[in-house]
């Protein structure tokens, strides 16, 4: 039975890796969105991402599968399978069956990370992810990376940015911040004033972040130094989500000083991230949840967060108890 | 019955437009629009109902 009233893999661009994962050539296999993914780099540089086994045999193609130009084979019986997912050669037949065929993803690789599109129905990008200037920066310093494997739901720990009681009953910062939500499409910006603790003493600090759908989302902090937070989100069966958090430092004069206040930062959005688990693991959705004044825009939250999913029997969204089956997408 | 909403306070949370989609309308742009600020008198019980649930104390009834 489904934890949540909404279906497990919403609509959107998930990251599946960071781009140093893949090389030119290199193979992995993934698992998201309860689905066997197979990942390659082309030989021109392109990343694809297909399903994973092939529809002769059942073969994994991310295990022992071979770039081969633009195309990936098959360890198994060496079927050869183009960016299309169309099987190009077979080496010991013939003909090519008609339906030798593999499903592929969307794919956009931009700003370090690999992201591919999830969409209940198959259907094609809605929207796209453009490149952030802090990316490929001089004056920035390049991803600190960590990651997590967390029991919960995308909407779940996306509403956090929203929560602004949580702040301090959860995390001790120093008072509650003040927020600011705005919608537009699949955007939300939330814009937060709050006081902070730092290696140099407390601050205030604003706090702005861009969610993307719920699989990529963008956080800027400025106070005493200007961060990066790029954090990627992204299903991986009825249970788990992979949390993926690069952070990036404006350079500073001094580098050392750099690398001190990244670390420090880091720490601090470890910390908090550490304190935020337990209860996600843990708690239940309540629909309509009982919010008070200071809550912060949640009931906004929650009706922007409608728009990414595709309700099979849109009579019976809400009912808590029924898990919402996801379309079949082949 | 007149209704006044503090629009500064308002967090488009959509509690009233619940209650009484009748008086309250959120705009696509999470705006919040009074349908009649003198609402008719079989809607009393819903406004008050909307004003009773949103979480900001937005919503103000002369009576």
């Amino acid at each position: 039975m489904s934890r949540f009233p909404f279906p497990r893999y919403p609509n959107g661009w998930f990251q599946v890796a960071y781009s140093d994962e893949v090389a030119i050539g290199g193979v992995k296999p993934l698992k998201y969105f309860g689905k066997d993914l197979v990942m390659f780099r082309t030989e021109a540089g392109k990343v694809e991402v297909l399903d994973a086994h092939c529809p002769h045999l059942g073969a994994h193609l991310g295990y022992g599968g071979k770039v081969e130009g633009d195309c990936i084979r098959c360890p198994f019986h060496s079927w050869k399978f183009d960016a299309e997912g169309m099987c190009v050669e077979v080496p010991y037949a013939k003909k090519i069956p008609d339906r030798a065929k593999i499903r592929t993803w969307h794919v956009n690789e931009v700003n370090g990370l690999i992201m591919v599109w999830h969409h209940a129905k198959g259907e094609p990008p809605s929207w796209g992810i453009q490149k952030n200037i802090e990316f490929e920066n001089p004056e920035w310093t390049t991803y600190e990376k960590r990651s997590w494997r967390i029991r919960t739901h995308n909407q779940e720990m996306a509403e956090n940015a929203v929560d602004t009681a949580h702040f301090h009953y959860v995390h001790g910062t120093v008072e509650q911040p003040t927020s600011k939500a705005e919608a537009d499409k699949h955007v939300l910006r939330v814009v937060s004033q709050t006081k902070m603790r730092t290696p140099m003493g407390k601050t205030t600090g604003t706090v702005e972040s861009l969610s993307y759908g719920f699989g990529y989302s963008l956080t800027r902090f400025t106070g005493i130094v200007e961060t990066l937070l790029v954090a990627g989100v992204t299903p991986i069966d009825d249970e788990y989500v992979d949390v993926r958090f690069g952070f990036a430092v404006r350079k500073l004069m001094n580098g050392d000083a750099t690398s001190t206040v990244g670390a420090a930062f880091m720490a601090e959005i470890e910390r908090q991230l550490g304190q935020d688990i337990p209860i996600w693991e843990n708690k239940i959705y309540v629909t309509p949840p009982l919010i008070c004044d200071g809550d912060g825009p949640i009931g906004l939250y929650r009706r922007w967060c409608k728009q990414f999913y595709t309700m099979e029997n849109q009579a019976l969204p809400m009912a808590p108890t029924q898990p919402q089956p996801e379309a079949a997408t082949a | 019955m007149k209704v006044l909403v503090d629009y500064d306070l308002c967090e488009a949370n959509g509690y009233c437009v619940k209650a009484a989609p009748e008086v309250f309308k959120l705009d696509d742009e999470d705006k919040l629009h009074l349908l009649a600020e003198v609402p008719d008198p079989e809607l009393f019980d819903k406004v008050r109902a909307a004003a009773r649930r949103c979480p900001r104390k937005a919503i103000t009834l002369e009576e």
